[in-house]
């Protein structure tokens, strides 16, 4: 039965071979949106490791100008101004709890350095955290234990490794206790220090960037704000009470300006900033998902034409049919069969285009899984909208009657 | 002849109207989105006001630096390094310093508002054309002698003054009290160098540091006396980076950038990875590579639906080839026939792409963004039609010449 459906449609392969064309661009068109809402999809599902709500985010205005410090302004001013703005929202009211952080949150950029252990060498996404950061953050710590004053005498620093870091790093072994290599520290001594690096805790994950961002290997390292090895924090994050009013952070921005003047600050709750990152993230994916979406209407709507037309151009064909005893059923099911043929056809060519990506790892931070699944749903798309425009001409042609097909003569 | 070409043409998607459907929606979407996008791109991009000498305007945006140990920035150059090299260079008729826009907020009787604020100096009034609603710029001298003065945009006086008029009145801008002196007309949002809601001078920014820093978040307007200066000012700018003095040259001592349209800068930033050369002619190479790729999916299903069309005529063709109509002939009427299809589908594409452009300026997705059909666009569209339709006609119409009219006649082909 397929090979007959093949041979007929070879015989007429001039005319098919631009719906072969068509159901390939298509289907390229279909696996790239599909792979990108797959990818973004998966990520959506896995836990973010932080709490957001609640939070306002504080960013230091000229702290973070990294040329400010070269211009003159001491490092020890900038880190006693960000103590002191951190003594201070932490005697409000409406605060519960209060750190700093060195990248902020939801704001597409972010900081890696590379870790090693025993030869393995990781690019990890990192972050420098006060000591109450868990509990502003909500940070799940699973193994080991978060960061506290009393680190302030460690022999080493201390860092927290997320659930998958552990994994790439150390496999099904303890990560708790062991040293990642030291990296020279431009912070003290002028790049030639070191000091260990050892793991505290093991914590679930922060996915910084939102729940759209990929899994990545992060980890956290302490920045005591106090003490000789503090650095200037750029960030501050505080959780207030449920309900405080928006009118609360006018309140709190005055506070900040009487505390440390000459400093510019802005406040914005975690949520918006979540929710305009959302947006920039998602604006061109539904823009790209709608055009596509436009394409395959059209692509549909031309094959309903098509095969109408190749319908009625073989009504003689198809009387012969009938009146040798073929079903409605049969004709209708030649009809779909023959599409669907032309249409594997273009598929087969636009799968072996996409399976390319995946082999060659162009885009390394997608998984083989992701490039599988997007091929399989474009697959079945395809099929779909296949079936769907041969619904009508199929039926077109049950209505044939033989005696007058075949009196056309 | 041309005149009976159009009224058959005509009657002929009157007829197959499921046909002429496919292929209007086929024509009309792609050239809403191709129209869409050329209209999106020529606001980014084109010369509109405030920048009205962008023909001879070119800009310093990001600045590369390099050092011994292997240290690479790239970011917007700061004030000290801009002020020395680039407000020095002999061939510029002026030069205008000004900071990349950040958002500020501040709060008026409890409610959040947020603006962002430019900080710029007297020359950026001379370099652009921004038109006055009241009032006027700020001067040189303003930014010298630090006066607390402002410029807003009609949103931001709305913001804060309801309707009425500003100049005089103060405002509070991040912590700070300004008095206005002008009121701008709104920038689009997507107006990269000149949007801003609330310019300010220079001199009024709190912490001195910027003056002597070589990164920062400051970048450059410099206006040439003619646009076939330009070149010349290439050189003098890329010269003048290769005499920068670096305040730390254990850090970084190789400074590569270039003077730029928004366009270049983009093709730059894109392209070459050093920010040496400005690669705006590769950029447009892929956007019109796109472009096609884009157009290609419609295009076979046009010609699909048209090769249907025509097999279904080739009775009519065949009479017409037995009484001696030339291949030519055919294909021409064929083509004409095409072509009257594409254009009909182009003005509902731009009538669709005109309530699209209207549907994405209404949605505030782009503050002050006003996205329009000029007449620009419309021409390009309307080439980008007649060569879309001719393309798709084309190979039917080949197919068609080539019936053969005994076969036509009888309705039967292959």
């Amino acid at each position: 039965m397929i090979g007959q459906l093949v041979k007929l449609c070879w015989n007429r392969k001039g005319s098919q071979a631009l719906v072969v064309v068509e159901v390939f661009i298509s289907f390229l068109v279909l696996f790239a949106v599909l792979t990108v809402a797959v990818y973004n999809l998966d990520n959506y599902r896995r836990p973010l490791g932080f709490d957001y709500h609640d939070v306002l985010n504080v960013s230091v205005g000229s702290l973070s100008d990294a040329a400010e410090i070269g211009a003159g302004r001491t490092r020890a001013a900038a880190v006693t101004d960000s103590r002191r703005l951190l003594g201070e929202v932490r005697g409000l009211d409406a605060v519960e709890s209060a750190a700093a952080m060195e990248v902020p949150a939801f704001d597409l950029t972010g900081r890696t350095d590379i870790v090693e252990y025993e030869g393995r060498r990781l690019e990890s996404y990192n972050n420098g955290v006060s000591d109450d950061f868990a509990k502003v953050m909500r940070i799940q710590v699973t193994r080991g234990r978060f960061f506290e004053p009393a680190d302030d005498g460690l022999p080493y620093d201390p860092v927290l490794i997320n659930e998958r870091l552990a994994g790439d790093l150390f496999g099904a072994s303890d990560p708790l206790g062991r040293n990642v290599a030291p990296r020279p520290d431009p912070g003290r001594g002028g790049g030639e220090a070191t000091r260990e690096i050892r793991v505290v805790g093991v914590f679930t994950d922060f996915r910084e960037d939102g729940e759209l961002s990929g899994p990545e290997p992060y980890f956290l390292r302490r920045n005591p704000v106090a003490g000789a090895s503090a650095e200037p924090y750029y960030n501050l994050v505080l959780r207030v009470r449920p309900g405080t009013p928006p009118s609360f952070e006018e309140a709190l921005m005055e506070r900040m300006r009487a505390t440390v003047p000459g400093r510019t600050f802005q406040v914005d709750p975690l949520a918006k900033t979540r929710r305009s990152m959302m947006k920039t993230k998602l604006l061109p994916m539904a823009a790209a998902a709608t055009i596509a979406g436009f394409m395959l209407i059209m692509v549909a709507l031309g094959m309903v034409g098509v095969l109408w037309q190749s319908v009625a151009r073989r009504r003689r064909e198809i009387g012969l049919r009938r009146a040798l005893g073929a079903t409605g059923r049969g004709v209708s099911l030649q009809v779909l069969g023959e599409l669907l043929a032309v249409a594997t056809a273009g598929l087969l060519l636009g799968a072996a285009v996409a399976v390319q990506l995946p082999l060659l790892g162009v885009v390394g931070w997608i998984g083989n899984g992701v490039y599988a699944t997007a091929i399989a749903l474009s697959a079945l798309a395809i099929y779909g909208l296949t079936v769907l425009s041969a619904l009508y001409p199929s039926w077109l042609a049950t209505q044939v009657q033989p005696a007058e097909a075949l009196h056309y003569e | 002849m041309l005149r009976s070409y159009l009224k058959v043409a005509l009657k002929v998607l009157r007829r197959r109207r499921f046909y002429t459907f496919i292929s209007l929606f086929g024509i009309a979407f792609t050239l809403v989105v191709l129209t869409v996008g050329a209209g999106f791109l020529d606001h980014v991009f084109g010369a509109q006001p405030p920048e009205t000498r962008a023909d001879r305007t070119r800009c310093v945006y990001m600045i590369r630096t390099a050092g011994p140990r292997g240290v690479r920035t790239t970011t917007f150059p700061g004030y000290g390094l801009l002020d020395r090299y680039v407000r020095t260079l002999p061939g510029a008729e002026r030069v205008s310093l000004f900071t990349f826009q950040e958002k500020v907020v501040t709060y008026k009787d409890g409610a959040r508002i947020e603006a962002y604020r430019k900080y710029t100096d007297g020359a950026f009034w001379q370099i652009m054309e921004f038109r006055f609603l009241e009032g006027g710029p700020f001067t040189a001298r303003d930014d010298e002698e630090r006066n607390r003065v402002a410029v807003l945009n009609a949103s931001t006086r709305r913001r804060f003054f309801g309707d009425g008029p500003a100049v005089g009145r103060t405002v509070e801008i991040d912590g700070e009290r300004f008095r206005v002196v002008g009121v701008v007309e709104d920038v689009s949002y997507l107006r990269f160098t000149p949007f801003a809601d609330v310019w300010l001078p220079i001199g009024t920014i709190r912490d001195e540091s910027y003056r002597t820093a070589f990164h920062g978040n400051f970048m450059a307007a410099i206006l040439a006396p003619r646009a076939a200066d330009l070149p010349r000012l290439a050189e003098e700018f890329r010269s003048a980076l290769a005499r920068v003095e670096s305040p730390d040259p254990d850090q970084y001592n190789e400074f590569t950038g270039g003077i730029d349209t928004p366009f270049g800068m983009l093709s730059r930033m894109l392209f070459s990875q050093k920010l040496e050369e400005n690669r705006s002619g590769e950029l447009l190479g892929w956007l019109l590579g796109i472009a096609f790729v884009f157009m290609l999916l419609p295009t076979v299903n046009l010609v699909n639906v048209s090769v249907s069309r025509i097999l279904e005529r080739a009775s009519e063709i065949g009479v017409r080839k037995a009484f001696g109509a030339s291949s030519w002939t055919l294909v021409g009427q064929f083509l004409v026939e095409n072509v009257v299809l594409t254009l009909v589908g182009g003005l509902l594409g731009f009538a669709l792409a005109a309530l699209v452009l209207g549907a994405i300026n209404g949605s505030g997705l782009f503050p002050y963004a006003r996205l329009e059909l000029n007449g620009r666009v419309f021409l390009q569209g309307l080439l980008l039609t007649l060569f879309f339709g001719v393309l798709s006609g084309a190979y039917p119409a080949w197919r068609m010449s080539r019936l053969n009219p005994v076969e036509a006649l009888k309705g039967g082909l292959r």
